[in-house]
């Protein structure tokens, strides 16, 4: 992963502090700045995003819409194809975002929670701008609020966000599937959470918003103190969602710590991966702008391979 | 080393506190709020044990402090040898050998003069002592010097005796002794078995400053006694031969911790035995033995003792009465006609004790012997004998017969009759009309009427007095009717009294001889006049008797009337000793020490039955309570100033060697200080090191100023 160095170096990458970022009140001007830095900086790619851009022609089957019938082509090859187009022009972008207890965590100035708000604010006022319709669902064991997505809902859905708490236990499959069940229409879903269960656990709850054809992206979100276990003194954890305590010596597990987050990770980006699931794992140190930078950048290479 | 506060060690508790904190605060921040422990609940626990304690040195360092703030408030001290001590120089020692009757108990009082004893021998070459006998009187056997013969020889003559206890005096005697004394060290050593009667608490007897008070205990903490504590009289009528059968009912006290069972107690007259029989009681309580019914002798004594079987304090296991029988009064009534004095008579009759033989004689049949003969002579509505007859009564009354005027219609003093009357007579004074007239004012003070001083003993305003005769110029008024009138008046006639009660006794001109007062009125005028006094069967050792007991009209045994007051008598102690009776008129008390019976005769007529008395002594009955009292409460009451020790060595201090021997509280101060240094360069320390590590904390809100001002602050 980049470091915060390196984001600065690049060409109109405005470099956001997460720190920073939380000494704004309001999310709408969290997103703007977010988002209008990040776009400034992407002048170099002007392809980039859900767009209306051309992508194939096809043969014609009995039931496709005569209007996407390519009449020049017809003209000169005497055949019938149809256009096809990257996407919607008017997608729906729904971001889902975690608001368990375990979100609450944070150790350098900014909880996760935090930065999953600024993030959900920066994706719907990025979309927004596109004239993409927006909304957003907020969870823990069950939906908290849930904005439907509509070009006019981007303010209900900031709102909503705003008033999120992070205070109770969570869970992912039982909200996840009500979502699926509410979005009738197929559209892009950003996850944001910091997926606290087994991988496979956390694929199967994911794979039926595959199955009703949506994009799922998931952000996963992680405090660099859930990797790196810097703690020293022996102490009693307490669990943020359950409130049970451990008697802990951090310095005689941080390796074994390390590692078995570090094969939850692999294991949910080879799971998801497997699910046609976009999986990026964002480090709330890391500048908000940067992070969504390097998403992108990546999601739009992929899609050029693909 | 000894404390001046030990209470304050109690203070040590508070050692719990640094531990309580080391692992309720260590509990408190080191509990780290995390996501979730599902990595670390993957993790063996071996590997997560938590250790409690971490910090010893500064566990131990804090745990010292409290320890040693708490031993310097409590002042320790060294006590020392005696050369530390300080205590130089020669001693003056009053030594007070306790002989009151509860140190015959066992072998009490052999140990009391064993340790006075070893008081005399453990004295130095320049040391001065003097001996104190004390019971409830106080004998300086030896005064203050250094002859240590004489002191040996005085314990070694020293015995119990039947006296009770009285620490007070004693004490105040042996500090007496030290007043005057040069020495620098003055001491009073206190010996004896501490029983508790002995102490009164409110005495407020005090040392001198700088005296020192030794108490040396010699007795046992568990005794067992019991003792007969009282004997009780049952008369029967007297037979013809003027002889009365007497029951005798003994109270045994257990004063033990164990029950006595089957006791022997046996009761004996005059050396013989009467009775015997067995007794028990629980500790704690008495129990009463009725024996066989005696028969008294006419006129005569009889000595009493019951005797219960020895324990280890024999001298209360006998307990001495004299059983005399009934006194008799001789009153003469005289009367105007017969038949006049049926109410009279019949108020005499019912005496017990003592027992009025009354005789009733009209006035030409009175004769000087019949006088002669009475110790009081009522003259019931009538004038005065005359002649011969008046003479005699005049007589009489100057030697000591009492006179009863009862003044009515009949009564008269002519100008040749005896000067007897207190007061010139007056006319008839009619009250029939209304309600007639009340007593008004009584002088309660007064023998005759002081049964009557106390609430619901009689009501004096009862009897109605329809006619009374008046009494101009009176002597002394004892009672006034209630529009001021005399009702009765008193005069002294040489030794005799005289009473004038200004109405009849008859039923005519009253009805006081139908109120409930009559009879106990009548029967302390007529024991008034004849100056009569109640003898008790036993006396106390070590109590002064009552001069009045001794001399006054004994009846039985001193039938003939009365003696001499100038007479010299001597009284035969039980042990044989012949001791001077005081005068009657002496301010000096007879007090007789010894238990047992006691003779007092006359010292002319020594043999001969004329004046001869008895008085029976028994042990204090407070002396066969045993229980003790702790010598340090006695110590601590009569202490004043500093320089008291008890219960063994005590030597007077300096105030530079006391403070010198607790000054170790400022060197436990300083430690603490030095100790609390050196905590808090040890705690400055750990802190220092932890801070960096300690960079992790949660954050709840969405602010993040606040949650890093939290997290410097845990820090």
């Amino acid at each position: 992963m980049r470091t915060g160095e390196q984001a600065q170096a690049m060409t109109g990458a405005r470099f956001v502090d997460p720190k920073v970022l939380a000494r704004l009140n309001s999310l709408e001007l969290v997103a703007r700045t977010v988002v209008d830095g990040f776009i400034n900086g992407l002048h170099r790619a002007p392809h980039l995003g859900f767009s209306l851009d051309f992508a194939e022609h096809r043969g014609y089957e009995p039931g496709d819409d005569l209007r996407r019938v390519d009449w020049r082509l017809y003209a000169r090859t005497d055949r019938f194809y149809v256009k096809q187009f990257e996407a919607d022009s008017n997608a729906n972008v729904v971001v889902v975002l975690d608001v368990s207890a375990s979100m609450r965590f944070g150790s350098r100035g900014m909880p996760k929670i935090e930065y999953g708000r600024y993030l959900a604010a920066s994706l719907l006022y990025f979309s927004h701008q596109q004239r993409d319709r927006v909304g957003l669902v907020t969870f823990d064991r069950r939906i908290i609020s849930y904005v439907p997505p509509s070009a006019k809902h981007l303010d209900f859905a900031l709102f909503a966000l705003d008033r999120a708490e992070a205070s109770r236990e969570g869970e992912l499959a039982a909200p996840l599937l009500t979502t699926t069940e509410r979005l009738r229409r197929r559209g892009i879903v950003v996850l944001v959470s910091d997926l606290y269960e087994e991988p496979d656990r956390v694929a199967a709850a994911i794979r039926p918003l595959r199955f009703r054809g949506h994009d799922v992206i998931v952000f996963h979100l992680l405090d660099p103190a859930e990797r790196d276990f810097p703690f020293d003194e022996a102490s009693s954890f307490e669990d943020l969602e359950s409130g049970e305590r451990l008697p802990v010596v951090p310095e005689a597990l941080r390796t074994e710590y390390r590692e078995l987050v570090r094969r939850h990770i692999e294991a949910l980006g080879r799971l998801l991966a497997d699910s046609r699931v976009d999986y990026a794992l964002f480090d709330t140190s890391v500048p908000l702008d940067f992070a969504l930078f390097r998403y992108l950048a990546a999601r739009e290479r992929l899609r050029r391979v693909r | 080393m000894s404390l001046l506060a030990p209470a304050l060690l109690a203070g040590l508790l508070a050692i719990a506190i640094p531990v309580v904190l080391h692992l309720v605060q260590r509990e408190r921040k080191q509990v780290v709020a995390f996501p979730s422990l599902m990595f670390l609940r993957k993790i063996p626990y071996q590997s997560v044990r938590r250790r409690v304690i971490r910090h010893w040195p500064l566990l131990v360092l804090r745990a010292l402090v409290i320890a040693l703030l708490v031993l310097a408030f409590a002042r320790p001290f060294l006590p020392g040898s005696d050369a530390a001590a300080g205590g130089t120089g020669d001693r003056e020692v009053a030594v007070l050998l306790d002989r009151s009757a509860s140190m015959a108990y066992g072998d009490h009082f052999q140990r009391a003069r064993e340790a006075a004893r070893r008081v005399v021998e453990g004295l130095g070459p320049g040391d001065r002592a003097s001996l104190v006998l004390f019971a409830t009187d106080v004998e300086v056997a030896v005064q203050p010097g250094g002859d240590r013969s004489a002191l040996m020889a005085a314990i070694e003559a020293a015995r119990p005796t039947a006296l009770g206890t009285r620490y007070g005096p004693a004490i105040q005697a042996g500090a007496g002794l030290l007043e005057s004394s040069p020495m620098p060290r003055r001491e009073v050593v206190l010996i004896s078995d501490f029983q508790g009667t002995g102490w009164d608490r409110g005495q407020g007897v005090k040392l001198a400053p700088g005296m020192a008070l030794t108490t040396m205990p010699v007795g046992e903490a568990r005794v067992e006694n019991a003792a007969v504590v009282d004997l009780a009289f049952a008369r029967e009528a007297a037979d013809q031969s003027g002889s009365e059968r007497v029951t005798v009912t003994a109270r045994v006290a257990n004063r033990g911790a164990t029950r006595i069972e089957n006791r022997a107690i046996t009761l004996e007259a005059d050396g013989r035995q009467i009775d015997a029989t067995e007794v028990s009681a629980e500790p704690g309580t008495t129990a009463s033995v009725a024996f066989d019914p005696l028969t008294l002798p006419a006129n005569g004594l009889v000595r009493v003792v019951a005797r219960l079987a020895p324990d280890r304090l024999p001298l209360d296991d006998a307990f001495h009465a004299v059983l005399a029988s009934r006194e008799k009064l001789p009153v003469l009534v005289v009367e105007a006609s017969p038949g006049q004095t049926v109410f009279l008579a019949r108020a005499l009759a019912v005496s017990s004790e003592p027992r009025f033989e009354a005789r009733l004689l009209a006035v030409p049949q009175v004769t000087p012997v019949e006088i002669e003969r009475a110790s009081v002579v009522v003259l019931n509505d009538t004038p005065p004998p005359a002649g011969a007859a008046g003479r005699a009564l005049a007589s009489a009354v100057e030697r000591g017969t009492g006179l009863l005027l009862a003044l009515g219609e009949r009564s008269s003093w002519s100008e040749g009759a005896p000067d007897l009357l207190p007061g010139t007579l007056g006319e008839i004074v009619d009250r029939r009309e209304g309600r007639g007239a009340t007593l008004g004012h009584v002088e309660r003070s007064h023998p005759v009427f002081e049964v009557f001083g106390t609430p619901r003993s009689g009501d004096l305003t009862a009897p109605r007095i329809l006619r009374f005769r008046q009494l101009a110029s009176p002597t002394a008024v004892l009672a006034r009717f209630d529009a001021g009138e005399v009702a009765m008046a008193e005069r002294r006639v040489g030794r005799g009294r005289v009473l004038a009660w200004t109405s009849t006794l008859d039923g005519y001109w009253n009805d006081l001889v139908l109120k409930p007062v009559f009879v106990p009125l009548l029967h302390q005028a007529i024991k008034y006049l004849a100056g009569h006094v109640q003898r008790p069967a036993w006396h106390v050792a070590g109590e002064p008797v009552n001069p009045s007991v001794l001399f006054a009209s004994a009846g039985a045994n001193d039938a003939a009337g009365r003696t001499e007051p100038s007479a010299a008598r001597v009284a035969l102690s039980p042990s044989g000793a012949r001791l001077p009776v005081p005068g009657e008129g002496s301010r000096q008390a007879f007090v007789p020490t010894e238990q047992g019976f006691y003779e007092i005769r006359s010292a002319a007529g020594e043999g001969a039955e004329s004046g001869r008395r008895l008085l029976a002594v028994n042990v204090d009955p407070a002396e066969s309570d045993l229980a003790r009292l702790d010598p340090a409460e006695l110590a601590t009451a009569v202490r004043q100033g500093p320089a008291v020790a008890s219960g063994g060595e005590a030597r007077q201090l300096s105030p530079e060697d006391r403070e010198r021997r607790q000054a170790l509280w400022w060197y436990l101060l300083a430690l603490a200080v030095l100790a609390l240094g050196a905590e808090a360069l040890l705690a400055g320390r750990l802190s220092r090191r932890r801070s960096p590590a300690r960079a992790v904390s949660e954050v709840a809100g969405g602010d993040a100023a606040p949650a890093q001002e939290s997290q410097r602050l845990a820090s």
